[in-house]
């Protein structure tokens, strides 16, 4: 069935994402992989939205949605780390420790 | 049409108090105070609260299902606006708020957690999360001059967008399966779902799901960011973090696993795998959160750790529901919430007055008694509510869940609660034995400013009132909301 290849699809690209989260140590390269995260879900939507149990329109208008906030996310956190960067002048983020008990 | 407006009037008054700010910042000369525009915020939140009041006990659903008030939702919308309320006055004091944007990301993050409440759809129970969120993520940073609160903020981004991706992937299951996004119609095809062999997706997503909403709620093991950034955030918004992001996540908690799987949903997965998840969160959050309590010496560390142990007893209240899903339940729940509320709000309040701009090691606690008798015996109130020592708020609280735990049974949790408190005291009054017994060279009285004395006088009533006399808020929430 062609649902299943495009889940496949999409959990490869989260786990592909979420090991970029814990690895990765370029600040912007984290980002990248939460976006990496969140497209896996866009790409499971539109698939369960076309192919799915009960194929309906939802699915694509949901994409929207979290495009259009994942997009902010990315922004947001742009902003913070060009602010960080800023005091620190470096983007690796395992520099950022000062924080600790 | 007028009466959507008038069903609306809650988040109406926030986007126009929004919008005032906006335009207010335009306005304002650079240098000219800020204070007017706190003053809007405060009002605005005022004005919504009172709205959300005159609804009274009217049932509300609009958009097709899609944003649901009824009087239970609008008991949590009242403490979130209270809540929020208490940080604008506090933040009046704040040198940071000399920014009109810090009130305007307030009042949107206050929409967030509003709408979240009311959200009876995934698209609106995201967006509404993610509005929550990202104001959040920048009031942490708000500190711009200090390396501590950007750091925090990154983490805070960091974090808060992976874990948003693991609850969208979860919710994208949910979908998938059920072939809706509307939370009434899902419980309705969920059995379905179950019976066509896709069981292990489904619960794929619940535990993908759980993610994202413990990380909201910081319950172990998703409480990793929760300590760094109560630390670095500005006092005032950890407050918000600590109360407000919080009791909103529970909601959402409350909301999502009450209509998918509460009463009506599928038995034997609530028993067999929601409410042993729950138990799980339960029982870690209450241990590793008190547990690690024990070795802070940051003040706003020990407190990040102290409100992971307590997001775990409002869990057991939370498990209480879904078994029982009576009443009774719930005003243990609220009651749990109130006490919280006010005892943290009271306890970041004289924090942020002794420590001022200072990163708040135990010491400077040190001989507060000498210095102002008052501010120690305020504090000593607010941590032995935290504790659950009678005569407070958090006393009655933590008695209400504790009976509802027993009443369905659930004997081991009820002891590691137990248990879990009594180590708690350690570290409580660790902090009130400093204020009496140890001496400071420091000999000035603490300048408190009059916003944070109305907080932490308004606090104090509370948690001594609703502590004495639980009946009033036992049987206000009875009468109003039942």
């Amino acid at each position: 069935m062609y649902l299943t290849s495009y889940l496949a699809l999409a959990a490869i690209l989260f786990c592909i994402g979420l090991y970029g989260v814990l690895t990765k140590r370029n600040a912007v390269m984290l980002l990248f992989s939460v976006e990496l995260m969140l497209n896996a879900v866009n790409l499971n939507l539109v698939a369960f939205s076309r192919l799915g149990f009960f194929p309906n329109i939802e699915g694509q208008i949901f994409t929207f949605f979290t495009i259009t906030v994942a997009a902010a996310e990315a922004a947001v956190g742009l902003a913070i780390l060009i602010a960080l960067y800023r005091k620190k002048e470096t983007a690796e983020a395992d520099q950022y420790n000062s924080l600790k008990g | 049409m007028k009466q959507m407006a008038m069903d609306l009037s809650p988040e109406w008054i926030l986007l126009v108090g929004i919008a005032l700010i906006l335009i207010g910042e335009i306005l304002l000369r650079e240098n000219s105070s800020r204070f007017i525009l706190g003053l809007i915020a405060g009002l605005t939140v005022t004005a919504s609260g009172l709205f959300v009041i005159l609804q009274g006990k009217e049932v509300i659903s609009l958009f097709s299902d899609s944003y649901v008030s009824d009087p239970l939702i609008r008991s949590i919308k009242l403490l979130l606006i209270v809540g929020t309320l208490l940080v604008v006055i506090l933040s009046f004091s704040e040198k940071l708020a000399a920014k009109g944007e810090y009130y305007l990301l307030l009042l949107s993050a206050l929409l967030g957690a509003m709408t979240l409440v009311s959200a009876a759809e995934l698209v609106m129970l995201f967006v509404s999360l993610e509005l929550l969120s990202l104001s959040a993520y920048v009031l942490v940073g708000m500190h711009q001059e200090r390396l501590a609160s950007s750091e925090a903020a990154w983490k805070y981004v960091v974090y808060g967008g992976a874990s948003s991706a693991f609850l969208l992937y979860g919710m994208s299951f949910f979908y998938g399966l059920t072939g809706t996004t509307s939370l009434t119609e899902m419980s309705g095809n969920l059995a379905v779902a179950f019976t066509n062999n896709n069981e292990m997706l489904l619960y794929l997503g619940f535990f993908l799901i759980l993610v994202g909403i413990g990380f909201k709620i910081a319950a172990v093991p998703f409480h990793m960011w929760a300590p760094d950034i109560y630390q670095g955030a500005p006092t005032t918004i950890t407050t918000f973090l600590a109360v407000v992001s919080k009791i909103a996540g529970f909601a959402f908690m409350l909301r999502f696993l009450g209509s998918l799987f509460g009463t009506q949903g599928i038995q034997s997965v609530l028993h067999g795998v929601v409410i042993p998840a729950l138990l799980v969160l339960s029982i870690l959050s209450m241990i590793v959160g008190n547990v690690i309590a024990l070795k802070q010496f940051h003040l706003k560390r020990m407190l990040a750790y102290s409100s992971i142990g307590h997001a775990g007893y409002m869990i057991i209240a939370i498990i209480t529901i879904l078994l029982g899903g009576e009443s009774v339940a719930y005003s243990s729940l609220y009651y749990y919430f109130v006490a919280y509320l006010l005892a943290s709000t009271g306890t970041f309040a004289i924090l942020q007055v002794v420590a001022q701009d200072k990163s708040p090691d135990r010491r400077v606690l040190s001989g507060l008694h000498k210095r102002s008798p008052l501010l120690a015996f305020c504090l000593s109130v607010f941590l032995l509510s935290l504790a659950g020592i009678p005569f407070t708020a958090g006393f009655i609280g933590k008695l209400t869940i504790l009976v509802g735990a027993f009443g369905n049974s659930l004997f081991w949790v009820a002891g590691i609660m137990l248990l879990t408190t009594v180590i708690s005291y350690y570290y409580y009054f660790r902090l009130i034995r400093q204020m009496y017994w140890q001496e400071d060279e420091k000999a000035e009285k603490e300048r408190v400013s009059w916003s944070a004395g109305f907080v932490i006088a308004l606090t104090l009533i509370g948690t001594f009132l609703f502590g004495i006399m639980p009946q009033i808020l036992l049987q206000g929430i009875g009468s109003w909301f039942m």
